[in-house]
């Protein structure tokens, strides 16, 4: 079969693999229908996240027909069409079965590289690292889904492939992000980063009883996405000092909520000093990540308010100012998504008509035009919120 | 890319790397204290040089910049470059074992090692699969075969550490040829659903002894399973012979115990597709 396969920095190959097989009894095959590319991606691509290894195929969001399934498997049959969650869970251990199937302890057959770095290790995902599991990922035209009953969600009549495939991972990012915030009425939320995930963030905040959204970014037409589809108002951080604009709308106070959907990658737009001194480290090894927006939510959120992180970071950050954060009486909550536990109840919404995630595809292309979609995605060239590729043609 | 720099052999930052450059900066008063004085010197004069030298324009300012960063960088990955003497001419705690003639054998002591793991299943369930030595191998992948001799009686049949790293068929060094290591083991204590204990008996190349000990997690989380093995070979040799240490064993029998326990299966990636085949085989590093 046909694959997106990473071969070193910014080096994406399509190449001739073997076809997947059932190895465990619980293992479903899908047949990959669209599978997206995710910002999180680009720190694979750039080189941020260790322990990729040359030939290993990317892509964890996707939807697709089960082909075929392992003799254990028991809801899911020959047929079905499913979305998987990104993020694999056995479906047994504790976290599991407490709905924290991103912690899960058995899905990363690979525990040594997490263990060293991070003292336990997290659940397996496709395509992103051995350090994550090593499994293969979605770009390709068929994949390997293990614990298949507990990862994978038929998608229910009525929704289209275009809404359901973001619920293989944007749209539950965004919702826990929202979710895991504690949001109350009257709240203000801001979001940095108004890409796939923070637009779903942005529009989860308000289903979940935010009274008003702010999305932060510096692309023109993700910030006006905010404005049109997530409900948001905006801010462009390149032209604006965010701290006194946040505070400037939000009587003095700063938001209730800040989200952070954008990462290890950041910047800080207007601060070149900061910006220049937090690359130089990343640069020469002293940082793994780089963490201008973290800095900017500590300084900006309220005084007892809450930090909701689900950018992805992969190491050490320099500079984290944890004073102003212990003094203010923050609360930080983070994580990889828990996507088995929202999947349901975000079909639901979408459903119901409260949720559309489909105007994140921007781009459909072929898996042949991989590498060029990725550069354009990385760009974010030709108002491009999302390439979403379809192995099938 | 710095990251790939430090990921070369597909590993996370590794000791003498970025975490203990950092880490045992930071530490001062373990036993590197006195070592990392020059090391704070180093980053603080360099970020102070640095910083001067961004202030300044010209070449001087860049020169001056690049020193600072340098120097930084220096103090911060652990170089000293004001030269005190290394850590590693720090006495060495298990010097004494060395004295008299120098043997294969470092430890006269024999050599324990513990795992514990949290499985989120009842002690009973746990205790049957293990108590059942046949079950074993599933377990210990060094393991050939375990047969049950009698009630408290088994013998234990390893393959060789080159089976066992390589698949091939060969004896292992310090065993005789077309021999594997291998051992009677009988059980000591049977607590039912509780303790579990075990040693050798007889002649073996690894004497050892060992305990399976099971207590009820807090709340709702399970069992807590503790694994001791207590070798009178030292690890070396463990690892030698069955090609793993006896830390390394206890984790993995562990890890698999759970994962056979909670699931029913191993994870792997095993049999999975992957590219690269096309070109010839490249380190992510550039």
């Amino acid at each position: 079969m046909k694959a997106l396969c990473w071969n070193g920095t910014n080096d994406l190959r399509v190449e001739r693999v073997p076809d997947p097989v059932l190895v465990n009894p619980h293992d479903v095959i899908v047949k990959v229908a669209l599978s997206s590319v995710c910002g999180s991606d680009l720190h694979l691509i750039d080189g941020y996240v260790p322990t990729m290894r040359p030939g290993d195929i990317i892509g964890h969001e996707f939807l697709g027909e089960i082909v075929e399934k392992g003799p254990e498997v028991r809801y899911l049959n020959r047929g079905d069409r499913v979305i998987t969650v990104s993020i694999i869970g056995c479906g047994h251990c504790g976290h599991c079965r407490h709905g924290e199937s991103s912690l899960c302890d058995n899905s990363n057959p690979n525990p040594e590289h997490a263990r060293t770095a991070y003292g336990h290790c997290g659940a397996g995902i496709f395509g992103y690292s051995h350090a994550f599991g090593g499994y293969a990922g979605s770009h390709a035209e068929y994949i390997r889904v293990p614990y298949a009953d507990f990862n994978a969600f038929r998608v229910p009549e009525g929704v289209s492939d275009e809404k359901a495939v973001f619920v293989s991972d944007a749209v539950p990012t965004g919702y826990m992000a929202a979710d895991m915030a504690g949001i109350k009425p009257g709240d203000v939320v801001a979001v940095w980063g108004c890409g796939g995930v923070g637009q779903m963030a942005m529009r989860s905040a308000s289903l979940l009883g935010a009274e008003r959204v702010i999305g932060i970014d510096r692309v023109p037409d993700r910030l006006r996405a905010a404005q049109m589809k997530a409900g948001a108002e905006t801010l462009d951080y390149s032209r604006v000092d965010i701290f006194d604009a946040l505070q400037a709308m939000t009587g003095g106070r700063g938001p209730d909520v800040c989200i952070d959907a954008v990462g290890m990658e950041a910047d800080s737009g207007s601060n070149a000093v900061e910006d220049f001194y937090d690359r130089a480290k990343q640069a020469v090894g002293l940082q793994t990540d780089r963490p201008a927006v973290l800095r900017q939510m500590i300084e900006s959120c309220r005084k007892g308010g809450t930090l909701s992180i689900v950018g992805v970071y992969g190491g050490l950050i320099d500079k984290f100012p944890m004073g102003a954060a212990m003094n203010k009486g923050l609360t930080f909550r983070m994580g990889q998504q828990n996507g088995q536990r929202y999947a349901e109840r975000l079909f639901g919404h979408i459903r119901n008509g409260e949720l559309d995630p489909s105007y994140l595809m921007t781009h459909r292309l072929p898996l042949d035009d991989g590498p060029q979609a990725y550069r354009m995605f990385k760009e974010k060239a030709d108002d491009c919120m999302r390439v979403v590729f379809a192995p099938q043609g | 890319m710095a990251s790939n720099s430090l990921t070369g052999r597909g590993r996370w930052p590794q000791p003498d790397s970025l975490l203990s450059g950092l880490g045992s900066g930071l530490a001062g008063a373990g036993p590197g204290g006195a070592a990392t004085g020059g090391r704070w010197l180093a980053m603080v004069g360099g970020t102070a040089l640095g910083v001067l030298g961004l202030q300044r324009s010209g070449w001087g300012g860049a020169v001056m910049a690049l020193g600072g960063a340098g120097l930084f960088a220096a103090g911060a990955l652990g170089l000293r470059p004001f030269g005190e003497r290394s850590l590693g001419t720090a006495p060495d705690p298990g010097a004494w074992r060395h004295q008299g003639p120098a043997t294969r054998r470092r430890s006269l002591t024999p050599e324990r090692t513990q795992a514990v793991v949290t499985i989120a299943s009842d002690a009973g369930t746990i205790f049957r699969f293990w108590r059942n030595f046949a079950n074993l191998p599933k377990l210990m992948p060094q393991l050939e075969r375990v047969d049950v001799l009698s009630a408290t009686e088994s013998r234990w049949i390893a393959k060789s550490a080159t089976q066992a790293a390589k698949g091939a068929a060969k004896g292992a060094a310090g065993e005789s040829a077309g021999e594997v290591p291998n051992w009677r083991c009988v059980l000591d204590r049977v607590d039912e659903d509780r303790l579990l204990t075990w040693h050798t008996v007889g002649e073996t190349a690894l004497p050892h002894r060992a305990s399976l000990m099971l207590s009820p997690a807090p709340g709702d989380r399970g069992t807590e399973v503790r694994l001791t093995l207590v070798y009178r070979v030292p690890a070396t040799e463990v690892a030698a012979l069955l090609g793993v240490t006896p830390a390394g064993q206890a984790e993995e029998a562990l890890r698999r115990l759970k994962q056979r326990v909670e699931t029913g299966e191993l994870s792997t990636i095993e049999r999975q597709p992957r590219g690269g085949t096309s070109g010839p085989f490249r380190e992510a590093t550039e």
